[in-house]
């Protein structure tokens, strides 16, 4: 079930979800708004990639053989990508056809009962800034969130520290003691995230 | 080729790398002030050069030597950009800053400009600029590189502070007559001492049989108590902005200390954490039980002359006699300048927030949101609860701090806190 935003207000009023800054002064404000989900801010870290260092991007971490290795060592996070801070009160202007990972101004926690989806702002997206992709937020997580930004539009776009980006859905679950651990809990800085080895992909790559 | 020619080609040259560092991001502008400022320094001295028809001599050293002085302050404007440096810190610092340096009223507010910055020093300073400097206004702090993104670590930079409020306020004439006259006395109780180590016979002429050669002794003493008092007093000044955390940063950066011999220009560690105990028990901030215990008396190097010895020991001695008294003159500049202190209950209630991996709101001030991080991280069950979390205890804590001093930060500017 979508929590309506008087039910999301109660769980904030009760601590069992936390949203840090509070998405609004009041929270009875919150509860008169009558809509299914809220508003989330930008902050005020930005991370793009490096293009001139890089060949390509691997998707999907094979197990490690030599070659893997030096991959590895190659591809590093940091080498690849180029950290920006842009403070309060400035803007990062984002071009047509470019993509940065910006974060959640706000620091989430979610109870083990409650998962939670992130999806652009339709005011937003006509003018194509698209908050994209990866929407899904499990029980239990801890942080803030990464956004992929990018511009599918035709003009560049200015995007401000502390603007409403993104609004955020939750949904209850069914209860239970086990809680998602994310590799990305507990950031306040945007990640690109080296992925996982998937067995099966590993399998496949031994054929023939 | 003259030197005119020689200092004009280094001036285009600085000035050229500043348009370069103009190009670079500034996440604040207060840097790029600071380059402005030299920006316009140094134009204005080529001018002067270009003015000159012969040699200039005496215009091209001045401008080198101003060249010299400055060259660091590009490197300090640059680091301070980088993108390791916690970028959060930055708002309250500055309005820190701004309180602590008593600039409150409205027409001296802008006044102020502040650098964080990270170094390639192991310790953090602030760059203290000389009557002459065109860097009245500014505030550079620097913190060791690899730190510069650890939030544990900012309580320091209130000792910082002090020593802008300790020349500010010209404190050491507090200090200067008291203690040039404990040292001429203490130097006389030691007569005998003095004339063996330094090898100098009675003198026949002055009235105590012990004259002129007694003030370069003096001298060298009231230099090395003055720096003591000096550190000592920014100690308090640290430790009463920022109460316990404080304490945990100090002896985080400095224990234990390598090699373990000191200088004479600051008190001995061991004392110096002992002082800072004292003057915790004075401002009642609590303190860990066995905080001496990483401190290690640092010993006064075997090369060094008997003479120096005789000089830092007497420093020494001498600054002992103030340090209560330095106590109480920094609790009473900072509760003058209206700075909001920490207090118990924000502490725990921020300490419980922590608890559950979630930043606190309207907190009232950056010192309260220090301790209870530190008090977190002190505490060896903090989180244990969360495997995944507790592994990475210290690393996580600092993203949440961060998280939090930016959270302070925004309510600051969005009307929820004070």
């Amino acid at each position: 079930m979508i929590l309506k935003a008087d039910e999301i207000a109660n769980r904030l009023k009760s601590r069992k979800l936390v949203i840090a800054p509070s998405p609004c002064k009041k929270l009875e404000d919150l509860c008169s708004s009558g809509n299914a989900s809220i508003d989330l801010r930008l902050g005020t870290w930005f991370l793009t990639l490096r293009h001139a260092r890089l060949s390509h991007l691997e998707l999907q971490i094979r197990s490690k053989s030599l070659v893997d290795v030096q991959h590895e060592k190659v591809t590093r996070n940091q080498q690849l990508t180029k950290l920006q801070y842009v403070r309060f009160g400035d803007e990062y202007f984002l071009h047509p056809g470019k993509f940065v990972l910006g974060i959640t101004l706000e620091w989430l926690r979610l109870p083990a009962n409650l998962a939670a989806y992130v999806i652009g702002k339709s005011s937003l997206g006509r003018k194509g800034l698209i908050i994209a992709t990866a929407t899904g937020v499990h029980p239990g997580y801890t942080g803030c969130i990464t956004l992929e930004l990018s511009n599918v539009g035709e003009i560049p776009v200015a995007l401000t520290p502390g603007m409403q980006i993104c609004q955020i859905f939750f949904h209850s679950t069914n209860e239970s003691n086990t809680i998602s651990t994310s590799r990305y809990d507990m950031k306040r800085i945007p990640v690109l995230g080296s992925g996982k080895i998937d067995p099966i992909v590993d399998s496949l790559s031994k054929a023939f | 080729m003259n030197t005119l020619y020689y200092a004009k080609e280094r001036l285009v040259s600085f000035l050229d790398e500043i348009k370069q560092l103009e190009l670079i991001e500034f996440p604040y502008t207060d840097s790029y002030n600071a380059l402005e400022q030299i920006n316009i320094l140094f134009k204005f001295l080529l001018n002067q050069l270009e003015s000159k028809k012969e040699t200039g001599e005496s215009l091209s050293s001045t401008t080198l030597s101003l060249l010299f002085d400055y060259l660091p302050y590009l490197g300090f404007i640059l680091r301070s950009t980088n993108i390791r440096n916690a970028f959060e810190i930055y708002g309250p610092i500055k309005r820190l800053a701004r309180d602590v340096l008593s600039l409150r009223k409205v027409d001296e507010q802008n006044k102020i400009y502040v650098l964080i910055s990270s170094e390639w020093e192991y310790s953090p300073y602030v760059l203290k600029p000389d009557k002459k400097s065109i860097f009245q206004d500014f505030v550079m702090l620097g913190f060791p590189a690899p730190e510069s993104s650890n939030p544990f670590i900012i309580p320091l930079s209130g000792h910082e502070l002090g020593h802008l409020l300790f020349s500010k306020n010209n404190i050491i004439n507090d200090y200067e007559d008291n203690m040039h006259k404990d040292i001429v006395k203490h130097i006389s109780s030691n007569k005998d001492k003095v004339q063996r180590i330094y090898f100098y016979p009675p003198s026949k002429n002055s009235a105590d049989g012990f004259d002129l050669f007694k003030l370069s002794i003096v001298n060298n003493i009231l230099n090395y108590a003055s720096y003591q008092i000096e550190e000592s007093y920014c100690d308090f000044v640290g430790l009463k902005l920022f109460g316990t955390s404080y304490l945990y940063a100090f002896e985080y950066l400095l224990c234990p200390q390598p090699g373990g011999q000191r200088t004479g220009y600051y008190p001995e560690i061991l004392l110096r954490s002992e002082n800072l105990i004292k003057a915790a028990k004075y401002y009642n901030i609590k303190y860990p039980a066995i905080y001496n215990n990483n401190f290690r008396k640092q010993e006064l190097s075997k090369e060094l002359s008997e003479q120096d010895k005789f000089e830092i020991e007497s420093a020494d001695i001498i600054v002992s006699k103030y340090i209560e008294e330095a106590i109480q003159k920094a609790e009473l500049i900072i509760t003058s300048t209206g700075v909001v202190l920490s207090t118990p209950d924000q502490v725990e209630s921020i300490y419980n927030c922590f608890e559950r991996i979630v930043p606190a709101e309207g907190c009232k001030c950056l010192a309260d949101l220090l301790n209870a991080g530190w008090l977190a991280m002190e505490n060896p069950d903090f989180w244990k609860d969360n495997e995944h979390i507790y592994i990475q205890k210290e690393k996580n804590l600092q993203q949440l701090l961060l998280k939090n001093i930016e959270v302070f930060e925004y309510e600051y500017w969005t009307g929820k806190t004070l």
